[in-house]
């Protein structure tokens, strides 16, 4: 089979399958093929060795519902090991930081849209001599500098909030098991 | 090996692979296999669910005039290769119970 008959057939089969993103697997695939004969392997070979797309379609599938049952396995070790203290702790913790972030990054956001448009009205109500523009200009500057600031501040706490979320657990968990620890000593 | 054991393993292997430099698919399977046996349609699903959890973030770039995605582990993949050492620890002390 050559790489287009394989990765034509492995288009059918993914959506007879219904697997998401088929553009990104058809890529995955098309690179390793376009690596594996940049390495100077043979392309009928690696195709044989990349498997029977039904297979490979079938992994994907087996794989999906292995994660399932691990998320679910984990989800119940969570609420197992972790008791109902910790995860009210950690959530009111995790919410607590998630807040404030939050609100320091929307006022920054606020404080730079001030700025940016107390300084365009000043540039616009009245004819300005060339280095007050300029100064104007680096006070806009500013402005949009805090603006991007607090817009990446908030992106970036709700990229990294279950990350946060589950370190908050860890800690409080570790915490804990210390103190009770001592307790029991 | 367990295939239960193996599947976990392997996103510590992947993880693993980028610790030094970032990688992409087919080096990926490479470095790996000769210790651990991977296929290409295994790695897929462990490449996209480390980026999913954010352990792995990818990043597209040029190579001989085709666009290769490359993988590199994120500050939070590092601290998962870190935890998975004290795991290791723990594991080593019940197999060395298991097999004493």
């Amino acid at each position: 089979m050559d790489k287009r008959t394989f990765l034509r057939n492995l288009r059918e089969e993914l959506k007879r399958k219904k697997i998401k993103d088929i553009e990104t697997v058809i890529y995955y695939y098309d690179e390793l093929i376009q690596d594996a004969l940049e390495n100077f392997e043979n392309e009928e070979d690696f195709i044989n060795k990349l498997g029977d797309p039904s297979q490979i379609v079938q992994q994907f599938k087996s794989d999906e519902k292995f994660i399932d049952r691990i998320k679910e396995v984990n989800l119940n070790s969570i609420r197992g090991l972790v008791g109902t203290s910790v995860q009210i702790i950690s959530s009111i913790i995790h919410i607590f930081i998630i807040f404030v972030i939050s609100v320091t990054g929307g006022s920054i956001v606020v404080a730079g849209g001030g700025i940016i448009i107390q300084s365009l009205a000043y540039l616009i109500t009245e004819s300005r001599s060339i280095p007050e523009i300029l100064a104007i200009t680096g006070v806009l500057m500013v402005g949009s500098g805090l603006v991007l600031l607090g817009i990446n501040m908030v992106k970036v706490v709700i990229d990294l909030s279950n990350n946060l979320k589950l370190k908050i657990i860890r800690k409080t968990k570790d915490y804990l098991k210390k103190k009770e620890g001592y307790e029991n000593e | 090996m367990d295939a239960q054991l193996k599947k976990g393993l392997l996103d510590l292997m992947v993880l693993a692979s980028l610790k030094y430099n970032d990688s992409y698919g087919y080096k990926i399977i490479q470095d790996i296999s000769s210790i651990m046996d991977i296929s290409e349609s295994t790695l897929y699903p462990i490449l996209k669910r480390l980026e999913k959890q954010t352990l792995v973030k990818t990043y597209n770039a040029t190579h001989n005039s085709r666009i290769r995605k490359y993988y590199q582990i994120t500050a939070s993949g590092n601290d998962k290769l870190s935890q998975s050492n004290e795991d290791f620890q723990e594991i080593k002390r019940l197999y060395d119970f298991i097999l004493r």
